[in-house]
């Protein structure tokens, strides 16, 4: 399972932690790539192979605009 | 003086035979050419009054068949102002639910632009907004603020995956 977690600073320690739980919980791995995208304005996007969980400002702020 | 018996018996015989004669042929015949006058002027004037009847009978049915002519007349002419009046009522109204229908088409096709326009408006609105709000978020947070929206994405994913 791909799962990549993009945000625009670097993830603490304990927040990588609470991801790979969160990981394992679901999907049965802790393992996930780390990914500095600026353009998120803040917050995280995650995509689990075809599926993405997006919870940054971009996508808030794309969400109001086509609203 | 001598009455002369033979001779007036002579003169009376000779007077009844002339009178006879005038009679018969002279009396009879202008009697008769007067009946027949008689009888001619009263068959011309028979024929007069025939005549007279005959041309109050017609000129009667002269009057009879004008005043029929002006009655057709006045009744076509009145026929033709009703189809008249029906046709040019038909036509206004039909004017009119034209006019209506124009109305409505252009109040849709307004109504439609005026849509178009404010969904333009809003996209552009929309747009603009997002930039500025990118601009603005871009430029003000700080490590911290970053940190604390991470967190908050945490959760939210948290939420979603169960």
């Amino acid at each position: 399972m791909h799962i990549v977690v993009e945000s625009v600073i670097a993830l603490s320690s304990n927040q990588k932690k609470k991801l790979a739980d969160l990981f394992e919980k679901k999907y049965g791995s802790r393992e996930f790539k780390e990914k500095i995208e600026p353009t998120l304005l803040g917050g995280i996007r995650v995509t689990v192979g075809s599926t993405q969980y997006d919870s940054s400002l971009f996508g808030s702020l794309t969400q109001m605009r086509n609203a | 003086m001598e009455i002369k018996l033979a001779q007036i018996l002579f003169q009376m015989i000779n007077f009844g035979v002339v009178f006879g004669a005038i009679t018969f042929l002279v009396y009879k015949p202008i009697l008769k050419v007067l009946d027949e006058r008689a009888r001619k002027a009263e068959e011309v004037d028979r024929s007069a009054v025939e005549a007279e009847q005959a041309k109050q009978e017609i000129e009667s049915l002269k009057q009879k068949a004008l005043r029929e002519a002006e009655q057709q007349g006045a009744k076509i002419m009145e026929k033709a102002k009703d189809e008249a009046k029906s046709a040019k009522q038909k036509l206004m109204e039909e004017a009119k639910l034209e006019a209506k229908a124009d109305q409505e088409k252009a109040k849709k096709a307004l109504d439609s632009e005026k849509k178009a326009i404010l969904e333009s408006m809003r996209s552009e609105f929309s747009s603009t907004v997002f930039m500025v709000a990118e601009k603005l978020v871009g430029k003000s947070l700080d490590s911290k603020s970053h940190s604390t929206l991470i967190d908050e994405g945490i959760q939210e994913l948290a939420s979603s995956m169960k």
